[in-house]
């Protein structure tokens, strides 16, 4: 009988039956966060470069664990894991750059964990969160344990100057004589990897131009910086602000981690508005938020927390939506 | 923009005649047969076969002389036989009275079709004739201000519309004179890709860059035009005035089309199964592959090779196993990707995720039915999600119509 069945039913060939497009641009999740993982080299080499041994130490402890995290949740919870496409990888390399390079192994663990956890994997994982996951386990840390997390008391015996410290309290022209460019160049107290600026520029420059993020966040971010900063740096004297203390525009975007913020935190899909009038309001709100927590907040670097608030009214800039086809009025 | 999205590729790409095409088998669709059409009965080129209930919609005919190998419910198999030689009447033949009848009775001759004359006929009956002898008219008579020919290659790959109006510009010629007795418009234009020097009398040429999704009727006419308004403006496709005029020229019913097939270009039989051209071309699908009617964009795969060519099937390709990522049920992480390059300005992001967890009216407050399901967000979704997929069960709960349907409807 099955003689016969074989010789009777022809051997045809078994084809996919999909539905279009049959083209795609190859350009997945896991090559989005390759892009990623490779824009963050530069700025993880200068870390290391800068300080040493332990910096490499937080990165590593920060991207295994937050890899682990996933996997065990996804096995936890009987779900089929996706550490293929690099996502929780990226989420520990970006939580491990806003860490001071001295932070103890318990807190990098917890905090990493906590990002891919709280942040992500409860809202139902990948493309789910309402919040960038790293900022997520960054607030968790600084709130619960500021003193380790502040690079100040971290970074024992350094000649680097915490900048946003300085512009604060002692006023921005305490700052060295030229310290534009060795602030560009990273040469200040802060995150591990956040504070290098040009390493983070070169590496946010890379991004968009292989469209991992949208151009246009970074760039309403740090335009809204420069203006709402230059507003202020104006206004001070008229509106009752001290002007020494009132950096111009320009020192918003050398501190801190304002650079990274715009590049790899402000830009992370779930939590960023998707279409460009949606993109500008996020933009001047976090630029807002970052520069009025600077001026009037207990906060020096305010920027994960500006970004963190303005992802929160993400679904409202979605509201702001072009007309389509033949609706246009 | 991608470069596989180019529409006016280079080079000439001649049309093969193929005139040796022994075997066609006709999809029916929704035509219907004619009750006289029988297994084993001889029929000459241009018989009618089957009937479409649609005054719009053509009706189908026998590609060339031959004989009804099978009749299906879906489709209709013609084996290509000449027809005898026109017996001279048996004069020698004894006036026996049965006998010479009962001889004669199976081998009835068969007539071949004779032309039809278009001379003298006004819009509704030249309508009328031409949907008996295969042309589906809608799309020519729709009354419009402005009538447009799109005679740019509709998808990625296709490769036909610069051969038709390099070597068959007389017979797109039969087919615009055809159209200006059908359709009162005041203008008429030719979309071109820029670069093309064609022009023809009666039509006033239009050039716009050909990068895909341009070719569609709604950015098409939006480029033209300047404006979203629709209304009053008809589209129809080289491809179809071409057929139009294939008719226009001869009299005789549609049973030829165009196609562009793995990469090579063909005028054939309509019917050509899928499996012929893949050995005249040389082509091999291996199991795991895709074969596609259509474009790589809004083509449909085909799982069996003896499909045979439908009259708006301009095209056909192989997609190679891994030539793309897969379609994955992965979750949309709201890159924005699609709503970038949605030529309708819609959120696809929100429409698939609307359509995916059943909220379709959400999906119709999305402007659902606005979606051309051009494929430009499911080629850019970096998660691979079936964008397509979504749309068109939401579009079918929704009772409207997909593009197959449109499709299908307009031919
Ligand atoms: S298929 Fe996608 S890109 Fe094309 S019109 Fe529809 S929603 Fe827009
Ligand atoms: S391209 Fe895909 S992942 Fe990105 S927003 Fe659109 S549907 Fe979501």
């Amino acid at each position: 009988m099955t003689q016969q069945e074989s010789t009777m039913t022809p051997i045809v060939p078994r084809f996919v039956v999909d539905t279009p497009p049959f083209m795609h641009r190859g350009y997945t999740i896991a090559s989005m966060m390759r892009d990623k993982i490779i824009a963050l080299v530069p700025a993880a080499a200068m870390a290391i470069y800068m300080y040493g041994i332990p910096a490499a130490r937080v990165m590593a402890l920060s991207a295994g664990t937050a890899v682990l995290a996933e996997y065990l949740w996804d096995k936890i919870l009987g779900r089929k894991d996706r550490l293929y496409d690099l996502t929780s990888l990226t989420i520990g390399l970006l939580f491990a750059f806003l860490l001071p390079a001295g932070a103890p192994w318990w807190l990098v663990i917890t905090g990493s964990a906590f990002s891919v956890i709280l942040g992500r994997q409860v809202f139902g994982g990948l493309g789910c969160n309402p919040l960038c996951p790293a900022l997520v386990g960054w607030a968790a840390m600084t709130v619960a344990w500021p003193m380790f997390m502040d690079p100040m008391a971290m970074t024992l015996q350094t000649t680097l100057v915490e900048p946003l410290q300085k512009i604060k309290f002692f006023g921005y022209a305490s700052l060295p004589e030229g310290s534009e460019l060795s602030l560009f160049l990273g040469q200040q107290l802060g995150g591990l990897g956040s504070s290098q600026v040009a390493a983070v520029l070169l590496g946010g420059l890379y991004m968009c131009v292989r469209k991992a993020v949208r151009w246009e966040i970074p760039v309403a971010f740090l335009a809204s910086v420069l203006l709402v900063g230059g507003i202020f740096w104006y206004l001070a004297p008229q509106i009752g602000l001290n002007p020494a203390t009132t950096p111009p525009p320009h020192l918003y975007l050398l501190t801190g981690s304002t650079m990274f913020a715009a590049f790899f935190l402000a830009t992370d899909p779930s939590s960023s508005p998707v279409a460009l009038g949606g993109i500008c309001i996020y933009g001047l709100l976090a630029g807002s938020l970052l520069v009025l927590i600077r001026i009037f907040g207990i906060y020096l670097d305010s920027a994960p927390f500006a970004i963190l608030l303005a992802s929160l009214v993400t679904p409202m800039c979605d509201l702001v939506r072009a007309a389509p086809y033949g609706r246009r009025k | 923009m991608d470069k596989r999205f180019n529409l006016s590729p280079d080079g000439r790409h001649p049309i093969t005649v193929l005139d040796k095409v022994s075997l066609v088998r006709l999809p029916l669709g929704e035509h219907v047969q004619l009750p006289t059409i029988k297994k084993r009965q001889r029929v000459a080129g241009g018989t009618l076969l089957a009937q479409h209930s649609s005054p719009n919609v053509g009706d189908m005919h026998a590609p060339f002389d031959g004989v009804i190998k099978d009749v299906t419910a879906t489709f209709i198999e013609v084996e290509y036989e000449a027809l005898p030689e026109p017996q001279p009447p048996a004069t020698a033949e004894p006036a026996e009275g049965e006998a010479p009848k009962a001889a004669k009775a199976p081998e009835k001759p068969v007539e071949p079709v004779s032309p039809v004359s278009f001379a003298g006929l006004d819009a509704i009956a030249l309508g009328q004739t031409l949907k008996t002898l295969g042309i589906s008219i809608r799309p020519f008579t729709r009354p419009c201000d402005l009538f447009i020919i799109n005679c740019i290659n509709p998808e990625p790959g296709m490769l036909y519309t610069q051969e038709l109006l390099a070597s068959y510009l007389p017979v797109v010629e039969a087919g615009l004179a055809m159209i200006q007795r059908l359709n009162s418009a005041p203008r008429f234009v030719l979309a071109l890709p820029s670069g093309s020097n064609v022009t023809l009398e009666g039509a006033s040429a239009y050039h716009v860059p050909a990068v895909y999704p341009i070719s569609l009727a709604r950015p098409l006419i939006r480029a033209i035009t300047g404006n979203e308004d629709t209304s009053r403006v008809t589209l129809v496709r080289l491809h179809a005035v071409f057929q139009l005029g294939l008719v226009a020229m001869t009299g005789l019913p549609l049973t030829h089309t165009v196609t562009t097939a793995f990469g090579q270009n063909f005028y054939l039989p309509l019917g050509t199964p899928v499996s012929t051209l893949l050995e005249i071309t040389g082509n091999t699908p291996d199991p795991g592959d895709s074969v596609i009617l259509g474009g790589p964009m809004r083509g449909v795969a085909i799982s069996g090779l003896r499909r045979g060519v439908r009259k708006e099937d301009d095209a056909m390709a192989i997609v190679k196993q891994g030539s793309m990522p897969d379609l994955e049920d992965n979750p949309c992480i709201n890159c924005g990707a699609c709503v970038a390059v949605c030529p309708m300005r819609l959120r696809p992001n929100m429409l698939s995720r609307y359509a995916e967890f059943h909220q379709y009216e959400a999906c119709r407050k999305e402007f659902i039915e606005t979606c051309i399901e051009c494929g430009m967000c499911g080629y850019v979704c970096p998660c691979c999600r079936p964008m397509q997929q979504h749309f068109r069960m939401a579009k079918n709960h929704l009772g409207l119509h997909t593009f197959q349907h449109v499709l299908r409807q307009s031919r």
